[in-house]
């Protein structure tokens, strides 16, 4: 009863949190939930079942180019045009992923990284309809809320979709694959519909968060939406935080976003730098992350998903 | 359009395209190779190229050195820095899952590319050497081009024979082979690991410097060259260095032909279009065996 309590009262605080704080701080707490989101994204694919997506990016962009297109051509409310976009780049996931997915090894990582960067000179090239390089302008937003509950929403969807896979048989299906993906097969686990099923999930919520991102941010051109920060940042807060939980890139990201804005925030190459820094160190030294300090070695045993 | 394009066109866009290739090629190698003996994708490689470029535009304005020397400096310069790269980093997770070396090297990547526009901007640079063409009847080829071309066949065939004939190059590729096998033959395999991914940037640096002489640069010339590597040893077969050759001339030859009909950043988009063709049909490569 006391979990539910505490989980009760946390939902409560986040609710009522933009109406007593200033334009700033929903702004950051938006962002926070963007960014547990997209490393939560991330890790579906990348943590559960092994197959690290250099480019997830990718996703983020053509979501943010599809609702803002919604919204400039069509005048849709961004809320569906986001849910759309969602939509969009999960359709987009189903040939790549049935094409790479089907490879072990790093082809999808590279694949990934060059489709994030193909994506962004069709989003450039295609001018009459995308803006080309000059971008995307959105109306002006009058209210924030609704956006920083949509992107609350979003972040607690994808943190329950893990949460379900650190226990569920599909997750532990997810999980074989990553351990001993010959074995997983061999055992009779679809493995290729297993991973294209993960890969859709994970290219659901980047395009989804890409909509509202775009709305919110109110203008978007193809250096900003398929920026490789984002891919790296996406990264760096899943393993920081630990891949294959649930917890990890909850705890990732708001710890990397709180640090970085109070640091870095103003020196973009430091900041990639530092970046890059970081995911070196934290494989070298701490592969299992801020999660691998809580639970110790003991309850490691007990959670599958939690290794490496 | 098509109509416009006479055979003589057709056949400068195949010089073109092959002397591209030999450049490719060259630089697709040390990809091919550190994945073939350490089973680790360097997404760092192409930033090999990059600084081997700066290195030649450095030796350029600071001592009028021709880029061509400078591949003299840079190969060793980036012997090292590979070497450092591999003791202090890769070294750690070569024995680990695939996916800590890829997410390492993706670190050290970023790292690298950063460092680079923190310390030379990201400004673009050239280097003022070898301008112009030679002719023969009617056909151009630009200089640039054709030396840079005959400098990476010339190593390529250099690492070839190091690799097919040397004690240490033999050592290497029983390595690649099986390494608890080499290990137990009394190959020292940590040090092995070390000359490959050193030699494998020493490559890549040279062909930095040839790149140096053909393109602009600045700090993220590395991204497109490794994605182009990456088609070329996926082309040929993943760890086959024959195979690294004929991708990189196949690469070369389909880029020099479809920029005929396309242009600018669409050329760009052949390399994705032939990988993605690849993966599709033949995922092993052209001379490679079923990965799977």
């Amino acid at each position: 009863m006391k979990k539910y309590a505490l989980i009760i009262l946390a939902l409560a605080a986040l609710c009522l949190y933009p109406y007593f704080m200033g334009p700033y701080f929903i702004s950051m707490a938006l962002l926070i939930f963007m960014y547990i989101s997209l490393a939560g994204s991330w890790n579906i694919i990348s943590g559960f079942v092994g197959y690290v997506s250099l480019g997830h990016a990718v996703f983020f962009g053509v979501g943010a180019y599809l609702a803002a297109l919604q919204i400039t051509n069509f005048g849709t409310h961004w809320l569906p045009a986001s849910l759309l976009a969602g939509v969009g780049t999960s359709l987009l996931a189903v040939p790549v992923g049935a094409l790479c997915l089907r490879l072990r090894g790093p082809f999808f990582a590279i694949f990934m990284l060059g489709l994030n960067e193909l994506m962004a000179i069709v989003a450039s090239v295609y001018d009459n309809i995308t803006g080309g390089a000059e971008g995307l302008s959105l109306p002006i937003i009058r209210q924030i809320i609704p956006l920083y509950f949509a992107m609350g929403l979003t972040a607690l969807s994808v943190f329950l979709v893990m949460l379900w896979l650190e226990s569920s048989r599909f997750g532990l299906r997810l999980l074989s694959i990553r351990e001993d993906e010959t074995a997983a097969d061999t055992l009779g686990t679809n493995t290729t519909l297993y991973k294209l099923i993960a890969f859709i999930m994970s290219a659901f919520f980047p395009g989804v968060v890409g909509g509202i991102y775009a709305r919110y941010i109110t203008y978007i051109d193809p250096e900003t939406v398929f920026n490789i920060l984002f891919s790296v940042q996406m990264v760096l807060m899943c393993i920081l935080g630990g891949r294959g939980t649930a917890w990890g890139p909850v705890i990732g990201a708001t710890v990397l976003y709180l640090i970085l804005e109070f640091t870095w925030a103003n020196f973009p190459h430091f900041h990639k730098l530092a970046s890059g820094t970081l995911i070196v160190l934290i494989i070298l030294y701490a592969p299992r992350g801020i999660m691998g300090f809580i639970y110790g070695r003991g309850l490691a045993q007990l959670r599958p998903s939690f290794k490496n | 359009m098509s109509l416009e394009i006479m055979p003589l066109m057709f056949t400068q866009a195949v010089i073109s395209g092959m002397l591209m290739g030999a450049v490719y090629a060259l630089l697709a190698l040390g990809l091919t190779m550190v994945f073939g003996v350490m089973h680790v994708i360097n997404i760092s490689h192409g930033e090999m190229l990059m600084l081997g470029a700066y290195v030649s535009f450095w030796l350029f304005h600071q001592f009028g050195l021709s880029p061509l020397l400078a591949i003299v400096v840079a190969a060793p310069l980036m012997f090292a820095v590979g070497a450092l790269i591999e003791k202090g980093i890769i070294e750690k997770v070569v024995e680990d899952i695939e996916t800590n070396s890829l997410l390492v090297t993706f670190g050290v990547s970023i790292c690298i590319v950063n460092l680079a526009i923190w310390m030379w901007t990201t400004d673009f640079k050239a280097i003022p050497y070898l301008s112009g063409s030679w002719f023969y009847g009617s056909l151009v080829f630009p200089k640039p081009r054709l030396v840079g071309a005959a400098f990476a066949l010339a190593l390529t065939a250099l690492v070839y024979f190091f690799l097919k004939f040397s004690r240490l190059g033999k050592a290497i590729r029983a390595t690649a082979g099986n390494h608890d096998l080499a290990a137990t033959c009394g190959i020292y395999v940590k040090r092995i690991y070390l000359v490959t991914f050193g030699l494998a940037s020493a490559m890549g640096g040279a062909a930095g410097v040839l790149a140096s002489i053909m393109f602009a640069i600045y700090p993220e010339m590395g991204e497109s060259f490794l994605m182009r590597s990456f088609t070329v040893i996926v082309l040929g077969g993943m760890g086959h260095v024959v195979g690294a050759v004929l991708g990189g001339m196949v690469l070369g030859l389909a880029e020099g032909i479809g920029s005929l009909y396309l242009s600018g950043e669409g050329g760009g988009a052949i390399s994705f279009a032939i990988l993605l063709l690849i993966l599709i049909f033949r995922p092993s490569g052209l001379l490679g065996r079923r990965v799977d």
